[in-house]
């Protein structure tokens, strides 16, 4: 089973994700700040990483670069992000981040985003 | 022995005792108050927390849905007891406007027609109706966040309300309902329109397809100030360029900040005028308007601008006018350069500057 980590401080939000995501079949892995992000991300080695850039203790940018320092897999990253956070986004995608979505975003295209990452 | 005597003598032992109890039951009581204050404040967080997860569990289930089956809205006891309660409404209410801030699509949806099952749509119409401007303002914010068009008429009539957290939410939610539409609130406005919402609004038009604007030349002559400062950032912002005439007639205007936003708005919707219209009201303007004109002409202007930036360079005593003059002068003709490099040979102070514009313009 393809394993999600999702790193998304607001319960209600994390929530829903988690429920749509193991309703299309993934195995997802919750986290509420970057801190607790980051020690999943190493410990569980996800297939793919869903971070928003405003986290508590942690940037969403750090789970990002950890995310891409992690030799042993290759794990895309797709970050959530707010309006007006363009300036955030292209500093994720110049630590390497794979993909973003803008809150707010829909379910269905969250899921078509991750799918078309794990294709790659 | 005698210290003793005269110790008891000022201060009887019965008042020393009496004092020792008061003192006593005082702290008693207060430690007492201070413990119940923090166990009900303690009992309180965790039922909130209770509330909220019980919420988040039920609401999350649904907006994954493809639809809200019948079934799904018979509560079960605890949740039905959550939501008879006012604060356990208040918070579905907040958890829902929180959700949809996040979510777009078939969830956002789902999250207005639970709002509308759940019968809070009543709570915050209730709001809505209430005299207190606190509520009413929450009940119109709930409304919009949960797009209840069919609220608008009844809300528009609050958007020249005297209350200014009333009358803001309002305006704010006729944009949203109707986008440029909404903005007819502008004609009947009598309050001001505050900086702050003025940006508020243009950031929530800047989220819609432009469409047209018919009254904004009537805007523009308002008696209401602000209402003309915002026709002219709107002006400005969609480059409306049928309200020319308008907008100049703004230059007119006894306040500066208006002129200066006029100057700013001819900039962007110039005509082959424009650059003349200004050159004709630098003499009389302030320091700041004649700073803005400047660099407005250093982005409109032509050549033919280039003798009255000379006759600034020579006149105007005021070293910063004289930057902008310069930078105008350089970036208005091709020749700007040699233009300034022959006025920069009989003035050092000319020469230092268009030395800092060219470093500027290479950089």
């Amino acid at each position: 089973m393809i394993s999600i980590l999702l790193i998304e401080d607001d319960p209600l939000i994390q929530k829903t994700v988690n429920l749509k995501l193991k309703k299309e079949g993934f195995d997802v892995v919750c986290c509420n700040d970057g801190k607790e992000g980051i020690e999943k991300l190493k410990e569980i080695l996800p297939d793919i990483v869903l971070t928003d850039l405003m986290l508590p203790y942690v940037s969403g940018l750090e789970i990002v670069t950890v995310a891409k320092e992690i030799k042993e897999k290759d794990i895309p990253v797709i970050v959530f992000s707010g309006m007006g956070q363009e300036q955030v986004v292209e500093e994720a995608f110049q630590l390497g981040a794979d993909d973003y979505i803008t809150k707010p975003f829909s379910l269905s295209e969250l899921t078509i985003r991750i799918k078309k990452q794990l294709k790659r | 022995m005698h210290s003793r005597d005269t110790f008891f003598r000022f201060i009887r032992p019965e008042h020393l005792y009496l004092t020792a109890l008061s003192f006593i039951v005082v702290t008693s009581i207060l430690v007492s108050a201070i413990y119940i204050y923090l166990y009900v404040k303690k009992k309180r967080h965790f039922l909130k927390q209770f509330i909220t997860d019980k919420l988040d569990e039920y609401i999350s289930t649904i907006l994954i849905g493809e639809e809200i089956l019948p079934d799904q809205l018979l509560l079960d006891e605890e949740l039905t007891d959550i939501l008879n309660r006012k604060s356990g409404q208040q918070l579905a209410i907040d958890q829902l406007i929180n959700t949809k801030k996040n979510l777009t699509g078939h969830a956002a949806e789902s999250i207005i027609e639970l709002y509308e099952k759940l019968n809070l749509k009543t709570i915050s119409i209730q709001k809505f109706r209430s005299p207190l401007w606190y509520k009413k303002a929450k009940g119109i914010y709930e409304l919009y966040m949960m797009n209840q068009k069919s609220l608008e008429k009844q809300i528009a009539q609050y958007t020249n309300s005297n209350n200014e957290y009333v009358r803001t939410e309002a305006q704010t939610a006729i944009i949203g309902f109707s986008g440029f539409h909404g903005l007819s609130f502008l004609g009947t406005l009598s309050y001001p329109l505050t900086d702050w919402q003025q940006i508020k609004l243009l950031e929530q038009l800047q989220l819609l397809n432009p469409d047209k604007m018919p009254d904004l030349p009537l805007w523009l002559q308002s008696t209401n100030q602000y209402v003309v400062a915002f026709a002219l950032k709107l002006a400005e912002t969609y480059q409306q360029m049928h309200v020319h005439t308008e907008v100049v007639h703004c230059l007119n205007s006894p306040s500066e900040r208006i002129r200066h936003q006029a100057i700013l708005t001819l900039s962007r919707i110039a005509q082959d005028d424009t650059t003349q219209i200004l050159k004709t009201i630098y003499a009389q303007e302030t320091y700041a308007n004649k700073q803005t004109i400047l660099k407005q002409i250093a982005i409109i202007g032509t050549d033919d601008d280039i003798d009255f930036l000379i006759n600034v360079l020579k006149t105007e005593t005021n070293d910063t006018l004289k930057l902008e003059a310069v930078r105008a002068t350089m970036k208005s003709s091709l020749d700007g350069d040699k233009i300034i490099a022959e006025v920069a040979s009989e003035n050092q102070v000319i020469a230092v500057m268009a030395k800092q514009i060219n470093y500027e313009m290479t950089k």
